[in-house]
């Protein structure tokens, strides 16, 4: 189920799994960027989400404040009922520095880092 | 936890430096923040770290505020002037080195004379030439009855210093000191003014410039001033110079060399048996020049440097010989940073790694001195 899309990020839900899927692409303003991180606390916070699986594969550069950004909702995906969170490592040199940010920021055991989709899901299913 | 690794610093870096002049949009700006962001993490324990962060700081010269005020970070860093001179006639082996090396090869023939002259372009405060002064105190067998010190110097207050310092020694050594300070540019110097000032009775004239020479702003200018220097017929001729090419002009070849130049400067600086604070301040101390290499535009710039081969080109043209003999201090055994040797090319080298960082050079217009197999 489709439940959001801008110029970089797709964000979908599968219901069996209860999983929330956010696809990036490309350079992202921080509007956009905040965009796609509010609309899927949003959904979290309404929704039963279980895990997420964040696919950075084709992301570029993310500012360090929007990074920091991301990392500083981690505990209310959690409070809301999110158990782990995959990332696809992306194949950016920078958005890989970026990721790393994020990173330090969360400092969160629940978060792993993947280098395929297949190996994030698997992951994520055994959670 | 970070499972994946983490990329190079030099590699990202040399990703940002393409993106100048032609390619700065707000996705590059974002890319040099987060890695300016990166870099600031921890660089007091990263050299590849501080080196980007300068290099950073010099490329925002061009393009503008970039992400965090890197000042912020650095000044921790700062050490006092005296301090920083301390340090790098003490311990940075560059220098120490290469004044000691440089001053045996002039102590090793003017002791042989009564009467001799020193023409050092960019005396500074006289730091080397004071420990030469000691050299010579302390050789009893010297002949030396008569010193000519013509200190040639831009800035006022070095030379200044550089006179004081002399001229207190006179009371010590057993020899005549006539010091002579010329306050101005070595490019700007009159030589017909400074010929005049070498006595008849003069023996034996030796030249010594130690990282003056590239400040010389075009090639035309360097060129006439080897024919000048050439013009005094010195015994010796005495370069130490950095041995790499910041005069190139198209700015990323550039960045390349001074890359590679102070990657391996701090590598040594990293050896150095100082304090973590004093290491730190000393690679900041280099950050003046990198801002001046990379930061400023051509026109402006101050250092610039030339690859030894480049030097002993224009000595020859100017009817230069050079010459291999110089004199190695014992000191020279106990290096442990670099290495240092006779560069078959024509110059001694103090080599880290793959990378000769200085170069000396020893010209000389008579032919009683033994030189090189041309």
């Amino acid at each position: 189920m489709k439940v959001f899309e801008n110029n970089n990020v797709a964000i979908d839900y599968d219901r069996n799994t209860m999983r929330l899927t956010q696809t990036w692409s490309g350079f992202a303003t921080t509007e956009a960027f905040r965009q796609g991180i509010e609309e899927t606390l949003k959904f979290v916070i309404h929704n039963q989400v279980k895990t997420v699986l964040s696919d950075a594969l084709k992301q570029h550069v993310v500012k360090p404040e929007d990074a920091q950004y991301a990392a500083s909702v981690m505990p209310q995906l959690k409070q809301n009922g999110m158990k782990a969170m995959a990332f696809v490592v992306p194949e950016s040199a920078f958005t890989k520095l970026s990721l790393q940010k994020f990173s330090k920021s969360a400092e969160d055991p629940l978060v792993k880092f993947f280098m395929s989709k297949n190996e994030a899901n698997q992951w994520l299913g055994q959670q | 936890m970070l499972n994946f690794p983490i990329p190079e610093v030099k590699e990202t870096l040399e990703t940002v430096m393409r993106y100048y002049p032609d390619n700065i949009t707000s996705q590059t700006s974002t890319e040099i923040e987060v890695l300016l962001d990166h870099c600031l993490e921890g660089l007091e324990d990263h050299s590849d770290k501080m080196l980007a962060t300068l290099l950073i700081k010099a490329l925002k010269k061009h393009i503008g505020p970039v992400g965090a005020d890197e000042h912020i970070y650095l000044k921790k860093f700062d050490l006092p002037q005296i301090k920083l001179f301390d340090l790098i006639i003490k311990h940075f082996p560059f220098v120490r080195l290469a004044h000691d090396v440089v001053n045996s090869t002039i102590v090793s023939e003017i002791r042989n004379v009564r009467n001799a002259t020193l023409i050092d372009f960019g005396i500074g405060r006289g730091i080397q030439t004071l420990a030469m002064l000691d050299m010579l105190q302390n050789d009893q067998n010297s002949k030396l009855e008569v010193l000519t010190i013509i200190g040639v110097e831009p800035f006022t207050d070095a030379l200044a210093v550089a006179e004081q310092l002399v001229n207190d020694r006179k009371k010590s050594t057993p020899f005549d000191i006539h010091f002579i300070p010329l306050n101005t540019f070595v490019e700007q110097v009159d030589f017909a003014d400074l010929q005049a000032l070498i006595s008849d009775d003069n023996e034996f004239l030796t030249i010594n410039e130690s990282l003056t020479l590239h400040h010389v702003q075009s090639s035309n200018m360097r060129d006439e001033l080897m024919l000048k220097i050439a013009q005094l017929h010195p015994q010796q001729f005495l370069l130490t110079e950095p041995n790499i090419d910041h005069f190139e002009p198209d700015f990323h070849q550039r960045f390349k060399n001074c890359y590679r130049h102070f990657y391996h400067v701090f590598a040594v600086i990293d050896q150095l048996d100082i304090a973590k604070d004093e290491r730190n301040g000393l690679k900041l101390f280099f950050g003046r020049e990198i801002d001046d290499i990379i930061g400023k535009q051509f026109q402006d710039r101050y250092e610039r440097h030339e690859p030894a081969d480049m030097w002993l080109w224009r000595l020859r043209k100017a009817g230069f010989a050079l010459s291999e003999q110089f004199v190695l201090p014992e000191a020279l055994n106990h290096t442990k940073a670099i290495r240092t040797g006779w560069i078959k090319e024509g110059y001694f080298g103090f080599t880290h790694d793959d990378e000769t960082v200085l170069a000396l050079i020893y010209a000389t217009t008579h032919d009683n001195f033994k030189k090189m197999e041309e």
